[in-house]
């Protein structure tokens, strides 16, 4: 009974969680406070023997104004169904802990804290704190909803019982075994568990591009994104941008001696150059990469020629990254690289962009030298001599007819311009710096603001940077890089977005940089020489401060876990995607085929040191398959005569006894074999042993029913009880007559058998 | 109704070997037919409602949280599914039946639940007794009614009317139930935990309605556990009988105290010696012997000790006599036969009030092919006289002529009471006999605050009021 009594303070803590839940997924602190005062308030009133509840009637006039305050909120909400859905629940719930408690009324209440979880999971983006009680509410509510089926059923069982005539013979306490708390709970365990592992499957599994195609808010598909870098730029999704503080790695800069830099930075890393732009998103219009193999511990210069210039190299840059990654971050002037591990690179001379191949494996640690100034002929060993365009033909470029809002831009370029009195016609390099320099100090002075959350805004059919430049004036950085950047290409500045991390935040304690998932930037690059980009970062400067970690205190230290917790929370949870998705099976791919092969390769290494260690030579490999396979079948064969084995002495009750009779020694299983090859005989024709029936009983029936095999099977049921019994041993011989027996008893008893 | 010839009226326990009405040998070698019965409930297509919604609204919103439910929800449903197969495959059920039931006391029957799983435990198993539906053959067959096997789930060998203690009909429900429903009140049983390995009897109170042998065939385990979204039963052939006694009511102290006044019953003498207070023979003086029992005098002319041997004091005996030969046709069928179930139910009062006095009871049926039951006195006796009423079968061809009443030499020692259905006939048996109606059973019934009392009155004294 103890096992059941528990359960309705379960459900309580189940109903509380799930208002917890949903309160701080709405982020309706008040609401949370009302609710749960109410919610522990139903507790003392309602509960023990004294306790007083809501009348019917009343309970459903107050149903009645719940749903009428719900069709109000409806009305005026009703952009927020999810929301208003949540809010009728708990009112709901709310009515029902006034409500009198039967096994019905809490079954009503845990599905209803339920449908309140899930609203709460619709709410976006969910803050940590819901995942937090949406894990313990997982946890509770599994094991109240087992305790609830065994509750349910005995109160059932109690209420029939008492309108019935043996009212008294039923026993209030439920029939139970030995243990049954303890079982509950490892029952519990074991189905959380599982559970938790399929539901992950699940999650990681399922296509998340299905919902696309009949989605009635396909906009909303990609309205959320988390901060990180990516190696393309797409205006188009992601209206609210969840900053991540999850770390990706550190970055040491150290200067010619070798000692850390003290620059405060911001220090740029660059991911990705993209000069293409389509239909809201940059690509990479380089089609030519060069191959290089980095030697292990080798010191390996992107282009020939430079070695003077590494040994000269001002500067040392460390990359340490938490996860491998395909494309190698690097500074502006990287000249070469060197890893711990061989691995080859391709190298974009157009842009000067690293990356790993995708046939190879990806990089983790790697050091480069850098020359944040380099001369003339750096860059052009750099650039191996060829020069970039002096104009970048660009889908914006004018005459293009496909693209009707680039008059527009051009024409909002041409007037910044006109205001900064930078002329509107030039050429050479000096007049690319300032058209870039005019534009972008205009980006970053008001009406234009930085945001991450551009969610209010309203989406038009026109460009998204059109939309930034000429009617939102709102964005995050990529708007303000892809804005400056089509400024430059439609007045034929070659420009380019840069994709990578900006580095703000140092530890105190190493100087290393830490590189933040929400360091991912965009910025841009405008030629001004055959050789020369120089980077121009439009954004304004207040999104890009230094973060520069505080003193370590305790409080500093629990707030940095908890940043870490959010962190991983919205990153690996919140903001897992398809992208992530793809990332991930890949991951998944290449490590199972690396682990076959790596399993493959220390099979055939042990066979070839067999080999050699017995000389058998090249026939060797043969003797060795043929030795393998006889030694599987064999354990095969083995292991069929262990299970059997088993199951006889599990079937026929053979194994160790506890109690009285512990020390008799019974049969072994092999000498009452026959007895349990004759029970299957007999199950298989059809006239299975009853459980109930001794042997010699179901003999004795089966005279009527097949007498034919009744004779046999009486004396193999004999047999058996003497050996089983009786204490008598196997005479020499015996299992082979013992078999015969029953081959003569399947004969008879027809051919199923 | 079926009436199927009773077979032997021995009472015995249920399973006995070589017992036709507790085991048939059939019945035992009978195949345990199991089987498994999937029931997608409302909750479950409720619960695949909501997974389908949150699925779709995950897919619509990209909210990371609901597709993390719905992979929870998806992963609780194959759980469910798994968990509670595994659970129900594991179970070895077996019906334990009482000896016995009588109308209107209730009778536990117990279902003894094994778990051979080693590691999972069993929760939540409930266990009913079922009709299982015919097979299509018989369907096709067209066996629809009586006792063809498999129909119905009971053969029902219904040797009597069906009446409950109150003499209405026990049952007059539309359709066709299950047989045994009329003879005993459906009830469930649970039991909340079964460990692996482990055995525990789950317990099924039900309340005989009518006399007969019950036969129970088919019952059903099943559960909801663990998230009460599935169904999953297993249903099990096991035939087995029980049978119900007629009720027996307290009687008046009085009623069998006032067979002393009619000089048939009183303290008698047994011929064989005993711790009695009469004189019954000299014997010589054994080792052991009191010597208060010693005839001094008789000893005095002899050489060894005589020792005095006292009468055995024989308690009174008393034949019932249920007199069902003659039909009641003064009033409508349903009321005779409420008539008869009621003497009958009186043979049955007088038989359990005679025994719990210490009478020596016997037991005689006109108008049914039953032998006499001699007069003794135990236990085991009464029960034997209970089972051979509770298989009188009323619808049965009765013999015309009575029999006689005992031997000669056991009707000069024994008080006979006559129970008749309607009105008394004393050509029935000897005058001296007091013949009773089952018209009067209210009358003789005891109240029940007054039960005891009566009781301890009729244990000092006789009553003087007379019965009939």
């Amino acid at each position: 009974m103890s096992l059941l009594t528990g359960f309705p303070r379960l459900c309580f803590a189940m109903v509380l969680l799930a208002i917890t839940g949903f309160c701080v997924a709405e982020a309706a602190w008040e609401l949370l406070v009302v609710a749960v005062a109410a919610a522990g308030l139903s507790w003392s009133i309602t509960e023990g023997p004294r306790g007083r509840t809501l009348p019917p009637w009343a309970v459903n006039a107050l149903v009645l104004v719940a749903a009428g305050v719900t069709v109000v909120d409806l009305v005026r909400h009703g952009h927020e169904i999810a929301s208003v859905l949540g809010r009728f629940c708990l009112w709901l719930i709310l009515i029902k802990l006034y409500d009198r408690r039967s096994a019905r009324d809490h079954g009503q209440l845990m599905s209803l804290s339920l449908l309140l979880v899930l609203v709460g999971c619709a709410h976006q983006p969910p803050p940590l704190a819901f995942g937090a009680v949406l894990l313990v509410y997982a946890v509770t509510g599994l094991y109240t909803l087992l305790l609830y089926q065994l509750y349910a059923a005995h109160e059932r069982l109690l209420a029939d019982a008492a309108e019935g005539p043996a009212a008294d013979w039923v026993r209030r306490r439920p029939i139970m075994g030995r243990r049954g708390r303890a079982h509950l709970r490892w029952l519990a365990v074991a189905l959380g568990t599982a559970g938790i592992l399929l539901s992950i499957v699940v999650f990681l599994a399922f296509p998340r591009h299905i919902g696309r195609g009949f989605s009635l808010t396909g906009d909303q598909q990609q309205a959320l994104r988390r901060s990180g870098f990516s190696a393309e730029v797409n205006l188009v999704g992601g209206s609210r941008i969840t900053p991540s503080l999850v770390e990706v790695g550190t970055v040491r800069v150290a200067g010619a001696d070798g000692r850390p830099s003290r620059d405060g930075g911001p220090f740029y890393l660059r991911g990705a150059a993209l000069d293409r732009y389509r239909e809201g998103s940059w690509s990479s219009s380089s089609t030519s990469q060069i191959q290089l193999d980095v030697p292990a511990g080798t010191i390996t210069p992107l282009a020939s020629g430079l070695e003077d210039a590494i040994r000269a190299a001002p500067r040392l840059v460390e990359v340490r990254l938490r996860r491998p990654s395909e494309v190698v971050f690097a500074p502006s002037g990287t000249l070469a690289i060197e890893s711990g591990t061989s691995r080859r690179v391709l190298v974009d001379p157009a842009d000067l962009t690293v990356r790993v191949p995708r046939t190879s494996a990806m990089l983790r640690r790697y050091d480069l030298w850098v020359d944040p100034t380099p001369d003339a002929d750096v860059r052009r060993a750099l650039y191996r001599g060829r020069p970039t365009p002096s104009r970048i033909v660009g889908e914006f470029d004018r005459g293009d007819p496909e693209h009707p809002d680039a008059p527009l831009v051009r024409g909002y370029a041409n007037e910044i311009l006109r205001r900064a009195g930078v002329p509107e016609r030039g050429a050479g390099d000096n007049w690319n710096r300032r058209v870039a320099d005019a534009l972008a100090a205009e980006l970053r002075s008001p009406p234009f603001a930085y945001t991450l959350d551009m969610s209010d805004l309203r989406r038009t059919s026109r460009d998204p940077v059109t939309d930034f430049l000429l009617e939102h004036r709102r964005g995050h950085c990529e708007f303000f890089a892809s804005a400056l950047a089509l400024m430059c290409q439609s007045l034929d500045v070659p420009a380019r977005v840069v994709a990578g991390y900006v580095l703000r935040e140092r530890d105190p304690a190493t100087g290393r940089f830490i590189v933040r998932a929400a360091d991912a930037h965009a910025w841009v690059e405008v030629r001004t020489g055959p050789y020369r980009w120089e980077r121009i970062d439009p954004t304004p400067s207040g999104a890009v401060v230094s973060r520069q970690r505080p003193d370590a205190t305790i409080a500093s230290a629990f707030g940095e876990l908890l940043r870490q917790a959010e962190g991983t929370w919205s990153d690996r949870f919140v903001g897992f995607d398809q992208r992530s998705q793809s990332v991930l099976l890949e991951r998944i791919d290449r490590g199972g085929i690396e682990y076959v092969r790596s399993v493959g390769r220390r099979i055939a290494e042990a066979a070839a040191q067999l080999n050699r260690f017995f000389r058998l030579g090249v026939a060797g490999y043969v003797w060795l398959g043929g030795v393998t396979l006889i030694a599987l079948v064999a354990g095969a064969v083995l292991l069929r005569i262990l299970l059997r084995r088993r199951r006889i002495r599990r079937e026929l009750g053979l194994g160790r006894r506890r109690g009285p009779g512990a020390t008799v020694a019974g049969p072994r299983p092999r000498d009452v074999e026959f007895y349990f090859d004759m029970l299957e005989a007999l199950r298989r024709a059809g006239v299975p042993k009853p459980v109930a029936a001794t042997p010699l009983q179901h003999a004795d029936a089966l005279a009527t029913r097949r007498p034919e095999a009744a004779g046999l099977v009486r004396e193999l049921a004999t047999r058996y009880y003497e050996l089983r019994f009786g204490a008598r041993a196997i005479e020499a011989g015996e299992h082979e007559r013992r078999r015969g027996d029953v081959v003569e008893l399947q004969r008879r008893l027809g051919r199923r058998a | 109704m079926s009436a199927t010839p009773p077979p032997a009226t021995r009472a015995h326990g249920p399973g006995e070997a070589g017992d036709p009405v507790a085991a048939p040998a059939e019945a035992r070698a009978a195949a345990p037919r199991v089987r498994r019965r999937y029931r997608f409930r409302a909750p479950f297509w409720i619960y695949c409602g909501l997974t389908l919604l949150a699925a779709v609204v995950a897919m619509q919103t990209g909210r990371n949280l609901l597709f993390w439910a719905f992979g929870a929800m998806t992963s609780s449903l194959l759980l469910s599914g798994i968990v509670s197969g595994a659970m129900m495959t594991g179970l070895r059920l077996t019906r334990v039946m009482p000896d016995h039931g009588a109308v209107g006391t209730p009778m536990v029957v117990r279902y003894a639940v094994t778990n051979r799983r080693r590691l999972l435990p069993a929760f939540g198993i409930h266990v009913v007794e079922v009709a299982p539906r015919p097979s299509w053959r018989e369907r096709r067959a067209g066996a629809g009614g009586g006792d063809a096997p498999g129909h119905d789930g009971v053969a029902v060998r219904a040797w009597t009317s069906f009446h409950d203690a109150s003499g209405t009909p026990a049952l007059h429900l539309g359709g066709d139930p299950p047989p045994w429903t009329r003879y005993v009140e459906p009830a469930p049983a649970w039991v909340l935990h079964v460990g692996p390995t482990e055995t525990v009897h789950a317990e099924a109170v039900f309340v005989p309605r009518a006399r007969g042998l019950v036969e129970l065939r088919r019952f059903r385990a099943w559960t909801v556990f663990p998230f009460g979204l599935i169904r999953k039963a297993i249903e099990l052939d096991e035939p087995r009988h029980v049978l119900i006694h007629p009720r027996v009511h307290p009687l008046r102290g009085d009623v069998l105290s006032s067979l002393r006044n009619r000089g048939t019953v009183g303290s008698r003498v047994s011929v064989q010696p005993g711790p009695g207070d009469d004189f019954h023979g000299l014997r010589e003086y054994r080792h052991g012997d009191s010597l208060r029992n010693v005839a001094w005098k008789r000893t005095a002319d002899r050489d060894g000790l005589l020792t005095i041997e006292r009468t055995r004091p024989d308690p009174p005996r008393v034949r019932i006599v249920l007199d069902l030969t003659r039909p009641v046709r003064s009033v409508e069928p349903a009321e005779a036969a409420r008539l008869e179930e009621r003497a009958i139910e009186l043979a049955a009062s007088l038989v359990h009030a005679a025994t719990g006095m210490g009478y020596e009871t016997g037991l005689t049926v006109y108008g049914a092919d039953q032998a006499p039951i001699p007069v003794r006195r135990n236990e085991r006796h009464r029960d034997r006289i209970m089972a051979s009423l509770a298989a009188i079968d009323l619808d049965a061809e009765r013999p015309a002529r009575p029999r006689p009443v005992g031997s000669s030499r056991e009707a000069e020692s024994v008080a006979v009471i006559v129970v008749h259905p309607d009105r008394v006939d004393l050509s029935a048996a000897s005058p001296h006999a007091l013949h009773l109606s089952a018209r009067q059973l209210d009358r003789l019934v005891a109240e029940p605050e007054r039960a005891e009392d009566e009781r301890a009155d009729a244990a000092t004294g006789p009553a003087g009021e007379r019965a009939a």
